[in-house]
């Protein structure tokens, strides 16, 4: 063991902390990270076999410069034709080099052709440049485009029929490749969407008569609607290039997806029946669930798809009051949640393909739907958690887009409502500062140890959600620094506590494997527990628990993203996705990965069903806070009341949802604790009791 | 034993037939004498219970009690057994009546334990906690009834039993039985003591649905009762009528009470229509 080469050090950290004023550290300089292979990068394709390097493109027009190169092909000569640019795209002049050969830089099909869960992608408008290989353009055979054609929709009506199709999908690739190659995407375009609308009409036609049971009907829509998800994904994943060709090209052309969904829509509009059914359907759904009945909560996911799709069709047909109806239903939290959750998707890194246009006009869409929520503050307790990890994590896609979402809400509600979430940036920017000012410091330049690179989050509580406080037996190196850090913050701000935040901070570790040297990306707990097996080759789930001091099932969940994911950095024994009491650890001598950088902490962003439930609970429970306040307060002022009259007066004054009962409750609640008692001649009235 | 000034005149042979056996009653329950008896009847208008209240309530008549048998009694039944205290503590007895002296005194009173007079006993003696007697309330409340023998307290006992059928009585003693049943330092009564106690108290002021009430408890509510739900619960059973036509549930009953008519209506067990 003496032997033993320590595998791990740590060239970047961060720790994290809470309280008055909390510290928490992030990497911030953690740059170029390319994410590969973490599991939750929904927009992450295999990568496609390169097509053959023929030449390098051309840069653009303007610049007046020509490139040639050893492969100089006429077919890219004739394209290079002022203001042609379809065969080629064209590409940044500093990228190019004079004799250099770039390589691709272009997503494969969709891997996935039997998806399961129906994720669209996120519309591809915005327009990337992409160097592309041009190869040497054949001469086009007779009935070429026929007989492409021919192929392409053999496969689009396997997919939308359900049935193997001969063709492989690297040929279809090729096929809808070549057609806009030689200009024809235009025509594949519609073909392909003429296509497309025969299947949907016919599978929305279907619906037309069935089941008058609307619990079954919907169910039958709802399998419509994954179908057409899975098979939309499908056909555009084979039709890409046409997305990144002409779709991006052409002015005023959807998307694939876009056209699908449109195409879809309008399907489901056409017969009035069924629109009726599926909306009648959703209501009496979450009415039977209103009373207590137990129903499928799967609709309520698609919920948010659909309340979409719904939501859209009840406005073009300006039926407002069944769309006040919908929102007055859904009492029931979810949909808070469920809005909060889906700009949370959007507004994170890795949405590939999202022009600024589209999102504000999807966040848009998204404060109409957020004004018919009951429950306001649930969507801002997911809201604020969501943001704090996006702000934490340095995920977030584009702080432009996460102020202006915060303007939004602002001229919505008002600032009160507001005021937290802009108090965390005011937090995000400040510790800039304080970072700033720390590395300049004479306690960092003294006393700070070397080889490591830290930055801390300075966060005020009040602000920020409260995360649990989780303890770690930090290595000695970080303790040091976040003793030396919190020395100088508290030199410069008196009178205030910092507490670390364990479970935000987040490392690049250096790593030496026996293959080659990584940098992981990794989170605190995961840094500290790969640490320890810098002394050791082995070790039992019980010894890093006693060496770290970790709580179970944290660590639990830290080694199962350590060593039973896509990464594995450790290897487990025995082997297996679940972490059991006996099992033991080993650095795994054989990892090997294609990139440099690698992203391990994406367990980080993943929300747990812990968090979503104890954020619920803890809207609730401060409802419940705030509506035995109110009581008390009318009590009060009038010393006298009426049941009826007290609970008029709260229905007034309380901002959310709550139903009489929970009313009751709290006033019962009230009389127990002697703030209140019942008139001795009439129990209908309330007195208070000073 | 003090003398008693009476009126001299006997009224006795000039009282119908009705009134005799009142005043017979009286002297058997109060233990007074034919004129005290006579006094207080007819300052009741003839009306039993409110001779009773009007005897006891005025200090003149109220029979003196010999407060070395009140003692004597007292120690008949007090606790018997060695408490460890704190360092320190030198007192080796309880002062204070418990389990094994109550079930003595109910035994020579020749009575069920769970007899609810003895909750009609309490009551009087403003006891704190049910299954003991601290001095005080024993020895006090005694006074108060004007017993200092085994036997007087027997001939009361018919007397006390009378009690909870007056309406305004009953409330106090029900209310009353809330605290004396919970635990000591608890807020809130335990569900088992509470279905013990209402069964009792409805077996004497007949509440038809006390039994479905029990059973929603254990099936839907399964946790301690509140106070203010005990005491609703009583208004509901005298204001609300069996087809719970006249209840309101928009109205100040405890959530529990809703929620027991909505069992009520879900079960069919009871055909609501409402007003």
């Amino acid at each position: 063991m003496s032997q033993h080469k320590r595998p791990f050090s740590c060239s970047r950290s961060g720790g994290g902390g809470g309280g008055t004023t909390t510290t928490n550290s992030n990497s911030s300089g953690a740059s170029g990270g390319s994410a590969l292979l973490s599991p939750d990068s929904s927009s992450s394709m295999k990568k496609a076999k390169p097509l053959p390097a023929a030449t390098c493109s051309l840069e653009k027009e303007k610049n007046g410069l020509h490139h040639h190169s050893h492969h100089f092909d006429t077919a890219a000569v004739a394209a290079a034709r002022p203001g042609k640019e379809e065969d080629v795209m064209l590409v940044d002049q500093e990228e190019l080099k004079p004799g250099a050969s770039v390589p691709v830089a272009m997503t494969g099909v969709a891997a996935n052709l039997s998806r399961k869960k129906a994720t669209p992608p996120q519309p591809s408008a915005k327009k990337q440049l992409v160097i592309k290989f041009v190869k040497g353009k054949p001469s086009v055979p007779a009935n070429f485009e026929e007989d492409t054609w021919a192929t392409l929709k053999s496969a689009i009506n396997a997919i939308f029929l359900k049935r193997r199709d001969p063709c492989d999908s690297e040929k279809l690739y090729q096929a809808v490749d070549d057609l806009c190659l030689h200009k024809m995407g235009g025509n594949l375009y519609q073909r392909v969407q003429r296509e497309c609308e025969i299947h949907i009409s016919r599978a929305l036609s279907s619906l037309v008569g069935q089941s008058p049971d609307l619990v079954v009907f919907l169910s039958l829509v709802e399998k419509c609607w994954q179908d057409f998800c899975d098979q939309m994904l499908t056909i555009r994943g084979i039709a890409l290039v046409l997305d990144r060709t002409y779709v991006k090209q052409t002015p005023n052309v959807r998307s694939l997806w876009d056209m699908g969904l449109q195409l879809f829509r309008k399907h489901l509009a056409l017969s009035s029946e069924v629109e009726h059914k599926v909306v009648t359907g959703l209501l009496r759904l979450i009415e039977k669930e209103r009373q207590g009945e137990a129903i499928d909560r799967t609709y309520l996911v698609y919920c948010s798809d659909l309340i979409d799709q719904g939501f859209t069709m009840l406005m073009e047909a300006n039926r407002v009051d069944d769309l006040q109806r919908m929102y007055t239903l859904f009492q029931r939290n979810r949909p808070a949640e469920l809005i909060a959750k889906f700009v949370d998707e959007k507004l994170r890194a890795g949405n590939k393909g999202t022009s600024e246009e589209e999102l504000e006009s999807m966040l848009d869409k998204v404060l109409v739907l957020f004004r018919f929520i009951q429950g306001k503050d649930v969507f801002e307790a997911f809201y604020k958690k969501d943001l704090a990890k996006r702000l934490l994590l340095g995920k977030s896609a584009s702080i432009d887009a996460e102020k202006s979402m915060i303007t939004k809400l602002k001229t919505e509600c008002g600032s009160q409502f507001t005021n937290k979430l802009e108090g965390m940036f005011k937090d995000i920017e400040l510790s800039k500062e304080i970072n700033d000012s720390f590395k300049q410091s004479s306690q960092a330049r003294t006393k700070l140890p070397t080889g490591i690179e830290m930055s801390v989050h300075v966060l005020t509580t009040g602000y920020w959600p409260t995360y649990p406080p989780m303890d770690v037996r930090l290595p000695h190196e970080l303790n040091v620094y976040q003793d030396i850090f919190k020395e100088f913050y508290l030199s410069k701000y008196h009178g205030r506590r910092l507490m670390w935040q364990n479970s935000l901070g987040h490392c690049v570790l250096k790593a030496e494997f026996p293959r080659g040297k990584k940098e992981l990306s990794v989170s605190l707990f995961q840094a500290v527990v790969l640490m320890l097996f810098n002394d050791t080759q082995r070790l039992s789930l019980q010894d890093i628990k006693d060496s770290t001091g970790i709580d179970d099932r944290e660590l639990r969940r830290t080694l199962q993203s350590l060593a039973c994911g896509k990464v594995r950095v450790l290897q487990k024994i025995p082997k297996g996705r679940e972490i059991e009491d006996e099992d033991s650890f080993v650095f795994n001598e054989e990892f090997t990965a294609p990139l440099y950088r690698i992203k391990v902490n994406a367990i980080q962003m993943k929300e747990t069903v812990e968090e979503n439930t104890s954020t619920t609970e803890r809207v609730f429970q401060d409802r419940q806070y705030q509506v035995d306040a109110a009581i008390v307060r009318i009590m009060k002022t009038r010393k006298v009341l009426s049941h009826t009259l007290l609970i008029t007066e709260l229905f007034q004054q309380l901002k959310f949802p709550i139903k009489p009962v929970d009313l009751k409750k709290r006033i019962e609640s009230l009389i127990d604790r002697e703030y209140l008692d019942r008139d001795k001649n009439n129990p209908q009235i309330y007195n208070y009791l000073a | 034993m003090n003398c008693l000034r009476y009126p001299a005149t006997c009224f006795i042979h000039k009282l119908g037939r009705g009134h005799r056996d009142k005043v017979q009653q009286f002297m058997a329950i109060t233990g007074s004498s034919e004129k005290a008896a006579v006094q207080a009847l007819k300052a009741s208008d003839w009306h039993l219970e409110g001779a009773f209240d009007i005897f006891y309530s005025q200090p003149h008549i109220r029979t003196v009690t010999d407060s070395r048998h009140l003692e004597e009694l007292y120690n008949r039944y007090k606790g018997k057994m060695l408490v460890v205290k704190n360092e320190g503590s030198q007192d080796p007895y309880v002062d204070m009546i418990l389990v094994d002296g109550i079930t003595l005194l109910c035994n020579d009173l020749q009575v069920d334990p769970q007899d609810i007079v003895m909750l009609v006993v309490s009551w009087h003696m403003k006891a704190a906690t049910m299954c003991e007697f601290s001095r005080q309330e024993f020895i006090g409340g005694l006074q108060y009834l004007g017993i200092d023998t085994i036997e007087k307290f027997r001939d009361k006992l018919s007397y006390m039993r009378s009690e909870l059928k007056d309406e305004q009585k009953f409330r106090e003693i029900y209310n009353f039985a809330f605290g004396w049943a919970k635990e000591k330092g608890q807020k809130s009564l335990a569900l088992d003591t509470a279905i013990g106690m209402w069964q009792l108290l409805f077996a004497e002021r007949h509440w038809p649905l006390v039994d479905h009430w029990c059973q929603f408890l254990q099936v839907r509510h399964n946790k301690a009762i509140s106070r203010d739900t005990w005491s609703q619960l009583l208004e509901f059973a005298k204001t609300v009528d069996l087809q719970l036509s006249n209840y309101d549930e928009e109205g100040a009953w405890p959530y529990l009470i809703d929620e027991f008519v909505e069992y009520l209506t879900e079960n069919g067990i009871v055909q609501r229509h409402q007003n």
